[in-house]
């Protein structure tokens, strides 16, 4: 089934594999299709790279993969950021194997000692008079290590891999008001990332676990199981017995199809989306008075309910975030193989808010996206038997197909009943432009 | 059960426990103020207020098991 070079030169057999409301299983199941996808959906668009308090002094660094490209987030002297790659210019050897740290003037490669300032200009190289008449200098490799384009908007730092391709805010248009919703809920304004992502590897392809997150049916009947227990459990215990945060928490994944079709989505140009536009699982945790009276002093009660207010279920920023502005939390998405995402889990504190809600965002991720979680235990199982059972004949498409109406609106900005998967099939939309362009 | 516990024997039985799926036994073991809780990093020092993979009190557990 699988010929090599099936997809790479052959642009209308990717653009036969998404039909209107459904998706063939190669889109799912091809390494061919993945590495694809590393190259020309990855590459360009805008990707995650970290978060300007990761690296508050000049000379801080993080180091991250992007699409399979190893890179290194490092804080300049004049207090901006750059993102560079991390390879040596010499052999191509990682300039630096450490997950973070502070660079000093200077970033050292181990192999042989070839040295970068912070902005990855080349330094010094050892024994030079060894390149005196030779092209080194002149050529890539006397430019030292590359630095990639990147952008900043409230703190979170992405970076694109491609030399060209759309703009940041051409790329991420509206949907970057996610990212000020969740900012916003500071008052002051800014956020700080919480120590680091928790981690799962996910024995699955990258869209399955994307499409669930825009799931809103499966909730009740996936997570019966967990949820089942909590109630019971919750249920037995002691009349008058405050509701503790874990149950606030856990309860509101068993809400049935009512409440998941008035949740509302929007569709956003290039595959951005929001799920739960006008209620969420998120909607009614009990508030914090402290932080309360906190936002209604920074913003004033009007601006304060307004932020409050806005807790969608996810917000995707297209292909690999997904943004709850209440928590507080963040996953990213990391393909590494055609069956295999890494999904991490981020906390942010919102300065100025008190100690309790950072705690409830850090518990939410220890409930729900651990690699302990009992919720993500129900929706990895299945995620796992969709990448065997797919391989299966006689049928190859996903389904996309309900709510879809043929010759539905497929573009610019619009409003759907939550239980619509036009927001899954808006994604495999951008999907298919990025693949053939 | 004995005050003087053997902490290596109660870790084998834990495991023991675990290992043959005995889960609501293996829950037994715990008292009503325990706490899982299994630390991100190796340097943290505190369970809630820094990111840790579980940090579970018993009514958690009893969902779990």
């Amino acid at each position: 089934m699988s010929r090599a070079n099936a997809y790479r030169n052959d642009r209308a057999a990717i653009v036969a594999l998404v039909e209107p409301d459904r998706v063939h299983r190669d889109a799912y199941l091809s390494e061919e299709l993945f590495t694809l996808e590393q190259e020309r959906l990855f590459a360009k668009s805008w990707l995650f790279v970290g978060h300007q308090s990761q690296v508050p002094n000049a000379g801080d660094f993080n180091t991250v993969e992007l699409a399979g490209i190893p890179v290194i987030l490092v804080r300049q002297a004049d207090a901006t950021i750059c993102v560079l790659i991390n390879r040596c210019a010499h052999k191509g050897a990682m300039v630096t194997s450490d997950a973070r740290g502070n660079a000093g003037r200077a970033f050292r490669c181990p192999y042989h000692s070839w040295s970068y300032r912070i902005d990855g200009s080349l330094l010094a190289v050892p024994v030079a008079d060894g390149y005196t008449g030779t092209a080194m200098r002149e050529c890539e490799t006397g430019r030292g290590m590359a630095q990639v384009a990147s952008a900043v908007h409230r703190g979170f730092v992405f970076a694109r891999l491609a030399a060209d391709g759309p703009s940041f805010t051409d790329y991420f248009g509206a949907a970057l008001a996610n990212l000020d919703a969740m900012a916003d809920r500071s008052p002051e304004g800014e956020l700080e990332v919480v120590g680091t992502p928790l981690r799962n590897v996910v024995p699955a392809n990258w869209k399955i676990y994307l499409e669930n997150i825009n799931d809103s049916l499966h909730a009740n009947i996936t997570h019966e199981s967990s949820t089942g227990a909590a109630e019971a459990v919750w249920s037995a215990q002691p009349a008058g017995t405050p509701k503790p945060t874990s149950i606030e928490q856990l309860l509101p994944f068993g809400s049935g199809t009512e409440f998941m079709a008035k949740m509302g989505g929007r569709i956003l140009p290039n595959g951005h989306s929001i799920l739960g536009t006008a209620a969420s699982i998120h909607s009614a945790y009990s508030a914090i008075p402290e932080y309360v009276a906190a936002m209604n002093h920074a913003y004033g009660e009007a601006r304060a309910k307004e932020i409050l207010g806005w807790s969608p279920q996810n917000a995707v920023l297209y292909p690999s975030i997904a943004l709850k502005a209440a928590p507080q939390v963040m996953r990213v998405l990391r393909p590494i193989g055609v069956d295999r995402t890494i999904i991490e889990a981020w906390v942010f504190r919102p300065k100025g808010a008190p100690d309790a809600l950072v705690e409830r965002s850090l518990l939410y991720n220890r409930l729900v996206f651990s690699p302990m979680s009992i919720v993500a235990h129900d929706d990895t199982h299945v995620f796992e038997t969709i990448q065997r059972a797919l391989r299966s004949n006689p049928n190859p498409w996903v389904s996309l197909h309900r709510e879809y109406r043929s010759g539905e609106q497929d573009t610019g900005t619009f409003d759907v009943a939550g239980l619509n998967e036009a927001l899954m099939r808006n994604q495999f939309r951008a999907w298919s432009r990025a693949m053939t362009t | 059960m004995s005050d003087a516990v053997d902490p290596a024997a109660l870790v084998y039985e834990e495991a023991r426990l675990l290992d043959r799926a005995r889960y609501r036994d293996w829950l037994a073991l715990y008292a009503a103020e325990a706490t899982y809780w299994v630390p991100l990093a190796r340097t943290q020092t505190d369970a809630i207020t820094e990111q840790s993979i579980a940090c579970e009190d018993l009514l958690l557990m009893q969902v779990r098991v």
